[in-house]
């Protein structure tokens, strides 16, 4: 690859295209390099908390969908002054738009050339790439085609159960299983219907769907130089509906012969691609041990931190560092992994209400901490959690020697996490880590669906739990209100002395409110 | 002097009464008439905050949105009905299930409205599309009929309880 940027430019200023948590993630790691950060931000995101964790912020207009819009991100950092993007995950960060416009400005891109970007945002080209360098990829579909006929004539040679995918796709959107043949063209003909809706491009290619199958990824970072660096795999078979909510290194699957290979095949992939800065390689890992390239996440991952709890890096640092000419360092192509890691997405999201996504004001918020736990966090008590966006709200991370303690620390992070205002995930992560299978380590991509169809225990409750909620909540319903709370309600009967300048408190309450016997 | 409420939780009713012990600084609290227990709550105007049942500690937070009531203990997050002594009384309906009215059950745009005026709906029929946070959530009719208005276009933003459809149900003619 070619790389008009010079080799060596020391980055003054950042621009931040993002926003939440992996805003604030980025802009920890850019005040400890001294480097000046400007966010841009949408309206939704106006006056938010973790804007406070910048040098600088700019307006990206009246579009909360800016963050998605090459042209308002480039304008607004070339105002800034700013000499990189940063494009966090997600939004723009595998656009090759982004990236092209940077080259284009003279602005220091972190994250891979445009080239790679379309070699790998082109999932069929990937894995021909993958193919042809003896990579093993999952069967399938090398070129996607928009023709449904072509599609259903692989798919007959394939076999069910198979999996539809969108050429331009991700997210799971415009994905499809078919169990069956006979299915097969009405499920192409929707998930075409879907793609044009979504992408504007009804392209299609197909996957042998494998099951049961881990999803195990490969750390990469590579230089302008032609180095790159394997560091380790996460386990991230924990997913709902293709959204990770566990991961952990190393993978309780992957042992010391198997690990070899696979980061073999990852560096491979990296290099034949000419792979800079921070990615992924994925994979897919069947029961007979054998792993398939699945897709490159060519951006930094969401579960990034495990990563660097294990390897005592940061790797936005070197994201940042290789971005601006410098090679790899013998202190990352060296450094060896300890313990174990895993991460807990904290989602603004009711689990008991069909995982219904919950925006609104945190009135309430205590984090864990301790040893050996990280909290990557975008919110602070005040924050409104907008509709607009990603409902991730924190990170918790933990590290010990071994899964076991790592687990146990996690849980008990995870009880210490108390977010009210807006639902949460917390309380379900902390029940799927107490699940007997997990503690066992045996995981793979259905396990939440088995769950599901189990149904999580419900924890009874009993005195003096039952006693103290209750009385709790009675007392709270007649507490004065605190200004966080929000508006009045005009539905709660409130007394008068219930006012917030009453000088009493729930005792002059209950004196207040006799109720006749 | 004392207070009675009614909560439900994990859909069971229970009915509290709390009686502040004015000498012992203490709140003695008994559920559905059952043995009373002594809590020490955080102070005398504080519910968020450790409670103490003798030696033993409770973490408690407990937040008041609108006319709902949040509550998390030791981290566990329970989620509450408020029924006042008042309103305790032959309140069947479920909250949100209003005869011949379809309402959004969360804040976020109306991606798709599935049906038409003229329509014929099950419980189970998926009449319109929200989306939040990146996820698409499906707003099934809950009762049976026929609709008869629609009263948002696809790309609005819509609240949480907004009347998305109305029906003309067997009851409602």
């Amino acid at each position: 690859m070619t790389h008009q940027q010079p080799a060596r430019a020391p980055i003054k200023k950042l621009f931040i295209a993002n926003r939440g948590e992996i805003a604030v993630r980025i802009a920890r790691t850019c005040r400890h390099l001294g480097i000046h950060t400007v966010a841009g931000f949408t309206p939704p995101d106006a006056g938010a908390n973790y804007l406070g964790w910048m040098d600088e912020a700019a307006p990206l207009g009246q579009d909360p969908r800016a963050y998605l819009d090459v042209r308002a991100i480039m304008d607004a950092a070339l105002n800034s002054g700013a000499d990189a993007i940063h494009p966090g995950y997600g939004f723009l960060s595998e656009r090759p738009e982004l990236a092209a416009a940077c080259l284009e400005k003279g602005l220091i891109f972190v994250g891979p050339s445009p080239d790679v970007l379309r070699l790998l945002g082109d999932k069929c080209a990937a894995r021909r790439l993958a193919r042809d360098i003896g990579v093993p990829v999952v069967p399938g579909s090398f070129h996607s085609v928009a023709d449904v006929s072509l599609l259903e004539e692989q798919g007959r040679k394939l076999g069910p159960p198979l999996l539809i995918k969108a050429a331009a796709g991700g997210g799971g959107v415009g994905m499809r299983q078919v169990h069956s043949p006979d299915l097969l063209p009405q499920a192409l003909e929707q998930a075409a219907g879907e793609a044009v809706a979504a992408f504007g491009d009804g392209s299609l290619y197909l996957e042998k769907l494998l099951a049961p199958v881990r999803h195990v990824e490969v750390q990469v970072l590579g230089d302008r130089h032609g180095t790159v660096a394997a560091l380790g795999e996460r386990e991230c078979s924990l997913q709902r509906r293709h959204q990770k909510l566990i991961e952990e290194s190393p993978s309780p699957a992957v042992d010391q012969h198997l690990r070899q290979p696979l980061s073999r095949a990852a560096l491979l992939l990296a290099r034949a691609a000419g792979y800079q800065g921070a990615g992924t390689v994925e994979f897919l890992l069947t029961p007979d041990g054998r792993f398939h390239f699945l897709e490159v996440n060519a951006r930094l991952q969401v579960e990034h931190p495990v990563t660097e709890a294990r390897f005592g890096l940061d790797l936005v640092e070197w994201q940042i560092r290789v971005a601006a000419g410098e090679p790899l360092s013998p202190a990352v192509l060296e450094t060896k992994p300890r313990g174990w890691a895993m991460e807990a997405r904290i989602y603004a999201e009711s689990p008991e209400r069909g995982f219904m996504p919950s925006p609104g004001r945190i009135v309430h918020l205590e984090l864990a901490g301790g040893p050996g736990i990280r909290v990557d966090s975008g919110v602070a008590l005040g924050t409104v959690v907008p509709l607009d966006y990603d409902p991730i709200l924190a990170k918790l991370v933990a590290w010990a020697p071994s899964r076991e303690r790592c687990r146990k620390r996690l849980s008990q992070a995870l009880s210490e996490t108390v977010i009210l205002g807006v639902a949460s995930n917390a309380h379900y992560l902390r029940r799927i880590l107490d699940e007997p299978s997990f503690v066992r380590g045996e995981l793979d991509t259905k396990f939440l669906e088995r769950l599901h169809d189990v149904g999580l225990p419900e924890q009874d409750l009993d005195p003096p739990e039952r006693e103290l909620i209750l009385a709790a909540a009675a007392m709270g319903s007649v507490a004065p209100r605190r200004p966080l709370d929000g508006p009045p309600a005009p539905s709660l009967p409130v007394p008068r002395s219930a006012a917030p300048s009453a000088a009493g408190g729930p005792w002059e309450l209950l004196n207040g409110l006799r109720v006749p016997e | 002097m004392h207070v009675t409420h009614t909560f439900s939780i994990q859909g069971v009713r229970h009915a509290v009464q709390v009686d502040a012990q004015e000498e012992k600084g203490t709140l003695r609290v008994s559920v559905d008439g059952e043995q009373a227990l002594d809590f020490t709550p955080p102070a005398r105007n504080a519910v968020t905050g450790t409670w103490l049942l003798g030696p033993k500690v409770f973490r408690v937070a407990v937040a008041r949105i609108g006319s709902r009531l949040e509550l998390a203990l030791n981290g566990q997050r329970f989620p509450l009905e408020p029924s006042t002594p008042a309103a305790s009384q032959g309140s069947k309906s479920q909250p949100g299930t209003r005869p011949g009215i379809i309402t959004a059950p969360m804040h976020g745009k109306l991606v798709e409205l599935c049906v038409l005026p003229g329509d014929r709906v099950e419980p189970e029929t998926v009449v319109a599309v929200l989306e939040a946070m990146k996820s698409r959530v499906g707003v099934r009719a809950g009762q049976a009929g026929v609709v008869k208005t629609v009263t948002h276009e696809p790309g609005e933003q819509v609240a949480v309880g907004d009347t998305l459809v109305e029906l003309r149900t067997e009851r409602s003619g």
